[in-house]
């Protein structure tokens, strides 16, 4: 199940390789709980499970996808790793150690080491600052420049860094297009040298030609500072083409985990599969799978007895699939593929 | 084709106001929307899709836009020669705009159902009960899960997807001829897209509505679109049928956006084709194509004359010196 020091037995060509066999990152059971109050959607528990049970892994320069519909825990997992949110039940494990009791005041210094980039960059910065003032925070906080010089220096070179001009120092947040605050969130979160940062929809609001450069952006960084990231997505295509391995995330639980290929071209949970299938592509004379239609709200509010997935699982077996919840496993072939379903697909 | 079209948009010209003067975001733009045609307007932010569909409403007047000249005609009436108070009757009736975030779209302090009630009562002039039940109908119509509790709900507690299926319904209530769908791709996911744009599909075998659909996103247009506009710096650069423009572009751009697509196929390598360079400022454009700049085809000629939209096939138009060239 869950193996903290988990080595990998397969590796894709280009992966990073296990240099240090502990994972950056490791969650054992991780699970948080919303207080919801009961009213017009007729919410039955007092606690919507955003996350419920969660036990990944990120290893040292990776990057791991996260990739799900909206409002399936995704981005709580996202602020639960970093230290955002409180965790309701289980363990945060971050290089070694168990933060997940840690004080605000114990995880300051190890603020620098895990950083988040959000989705909406224009409502991320401080509109009074500018780009030089909103960079050279970071930098200051964690005090990695002795002197005005150096921390000057250190701006200029990573807004250079991060593909843009020193004319933009001046400017503030409202001057600047989508893609420019996208890249100072970015110059914010790695100029302090983060080991792990954590990449919500980074490119949600982005056009698609803007999309790329941001992506390749952050592909060039990690290579050249060995950053893993955790990249959050509900478009599974673009995850797939970045990252390094994929979780699939539903109803607060992943129900499937493997290397971005095999998980493509091999699902198994019938929600991957129906993920798969239903992905929007360009080929106009494809026939578009849809994505199995729940009439009534899967809410996680109201957490169902066995497999999250169960009302709209085309493979669903009464007895087994609505009392018993699945567990993620390994499936036993070496790839590393892991599925939380009772009826799995063949490989 | 053309005499049929519902919406004949010819050379239109819109400017806002910049420190430079006024500055033609819209410059001389021409297309038809036929009847149960669903046309993508697609270009990338600032490229002027936006203001293009603000025009036909008549609504940019509000950010400091003027419409400079132009045609925008309606079943043969020109919209732009209306007065303001008959424009206020084909707003939200013939033509009816899902803007882009339904969030600021929407009352904070009224139910969903309220709000489609009173779009019935106004417009359609229907009783109290009567839009109740239509609104409850609408709700159901686009998806909503049980559209009764939808009804008594505020926007706020409703999911990004809902509130847009909401305010699809409370376009709908009008039974407008065009729905106009500002970029509904970017405040949801592709899923939850995809599945309100089946919905409208559904929608329109039966009553003929016809839907311009403004987007970035041409994975969008492959799967929901019969037409598209392709939109860079103020102009059209490419027209034609969706599946004659997805088998093979005549602009480099068009080519360009295609590439930035990220596809299921190639996963081997992490970094994805990019369109190098930014779209230029449009108060310094010079004589030259706007796109010579970033062009991977551009020749001397691009840099001096600007290419006009020329026909380069049936039913397709592209505006490139070089459109017989761009590799497929």
């Amino acid at each position: 199940m869950s193996d903290v020091a988990g080595v990998p037995t397969a590796l894709e060509p280009g992966h990073p390789r296990p240099d240090r066999p502990p994972p950056l990152v490791v969650t054992e059971s991780l699970s948080k709980h919303f207080p919801v109050r009961p009213g017009v959607l007729r919410v039955a528990s007092p606690f919507a499970r955003a996350v419920d049970g969660v036990s990944i892994r990120v290893r040292y320069g990776e990057t791991v996808g996260l990739v799900g519909e909206s409002g399936c825990g995704k981005s709580t997992l996202g602020r639960l790793l970093v230290r955002l949110v409180e965790p309701t039940v289980g363990r945060i494990v971050f290089e070694g150690r168990d933060l997940t009791r840690w004080t605000e005041d114990a995880l300051r210094p190890l603020r620098r080491r895990m950083q988040i980039v959000s989705q909406n960059p224009t409502s991320s910065l401080n509109p009074r600052m500018t780009v030089r003032d909103l960079v050279g925070e970071a930098i200051r906080i964690h005090k990695l420049a002795r002197s005005r010089a150096q921390e000057s220096d250190r701006i200029v070179k990573w807004v250079e860094r991060v593909g843009m001009r020193p004319a933009v120092l001046d400017l503030h947040p409202h001057e600047l297009s989508a893609g420019q605050a996208q890249r100072v969130a970015i110059a914010r979160a790695l100029s302090v040298e983060p080991k792990f940062v954590v990449c919500d929809e980074p490119t949600a609001s982005l056009d698609v030609s803007v999309q790329a450069h941001i992506l390749n952006l952050l592909v060039d960084l990690q290579e050249t500072m060995g950053i893993a990231y955790l990249l959050i997505s509900h478009d599974l295509v673009l995850v797939s083409r970045v990252s390094h391995r994929v979780a699939v995330m539903y109803r607060g639980r992943i129900v499937e985990q493997a290397f971005a290929k095999d998980l493509c071209l091999r699902p198994l949970h019938p929600y991957t599969k129906a993920l798969v299938a239903s992905a929007p592509q360009l080929d106009p004379g494809r026939i578009r799978a849809r994505l199995p239609v729940a009439r009534a709200m899967p809410s996680s509010a109201l957490p169902p007895s066995g497999c999250g997935f169960y009302e709209r699982c085309p493979r669903a077996a009464a007895g087994t699939c609505d009392r018993n919840v699945p567990i993620l496993e390994e499936i036993p072939d070496g790839s590393g593929h892991e599925v939380a379903c009772w009826f799995p697909a063949e490989g | 084709m053309a005499d049929t079209a519902l919406l004949r948009v010819r050379d239109l010209v819109t400017s806002v106001p910049t420190q430079q003067g006024a500055t033609r975001v819209v410059d001389g733009v021409s297309f038809d929307v036929g009847r149960a045609a669903t046309v993508a307007l697609v270009g990338e932010s600032g490229c002027g899709k936006t203001v293009t569909a603000l025009s036909i409403l008549r609504l940019v007047a509000s950010p400091g836009g003027r419409i400079e000249s132009g045609t925008v005609e309606l079943d043969g009436v020109d919209l732009l020669r209306l007065t303001e108070r008959e424009m206020r009757g084909v707003r939200g009736r013939a033509v009816a705009m899902v803007f882009q975030e339904p969030m600021t779209s929407l009352h904070p302090c009224h139910t969903v159902g309220w709000q489609v009630r009173e779009s019935l009562t106004v417009h359609r002039r229907m009783s109290r009960g009567q839009a109740r039940a239509r609104a409850v109908e609408l709700f159901d119509r686009v998806g909503l899960p049980e559209p009764s509790t939808i009804y008594a709900t505020y926007p706020h507690r409703l999911s990004a997807g809902q509130r847009q299926r909401a305010m699809i319904a409370m376009a709908l209530a009008g039974e407008p001829k065009l729905l106009v769908m500002d970029d509904p791709t970017s405040a949801l996911d592709v899923n939850t897209q995809s599945q309100v744009l089946e919905y409208l599909g559904d929608l329109q075998e039966s009553t003929s509505m016809s839907i311009l659909l403004i987007t970035h996103d041409l994975r969008i247009v492959a799967e929901h679109a019969s037409d598209v506009v392709v939109m860079y710096a103020g102009r059209v650069v490419e027209s034609a049928s969706a599946p004659d423009l997805l088998a093979r572009q005549r602009h480099p751009y068009t080519r360009g956006m295609m590439e930035c697509v990220p596809r299921l196929g190639s996963l081997s390598h992490r970094r994805l084709l990019a369109i190098e360079g930014v779209a230029p400022v449009l108060d310094h454009v010079g004589p030259g194509c706007r796109f010579a700049e970033r062009c991977p085809m551009r020749v001397d000629r691009c840099a001096q004359e600007e290419p006009e939209l020329a026909a380069v096939g049936p039913g397709r138009w592209a505006r490139c010196w070089r459109h017989d060239e761009v590799p497929s």
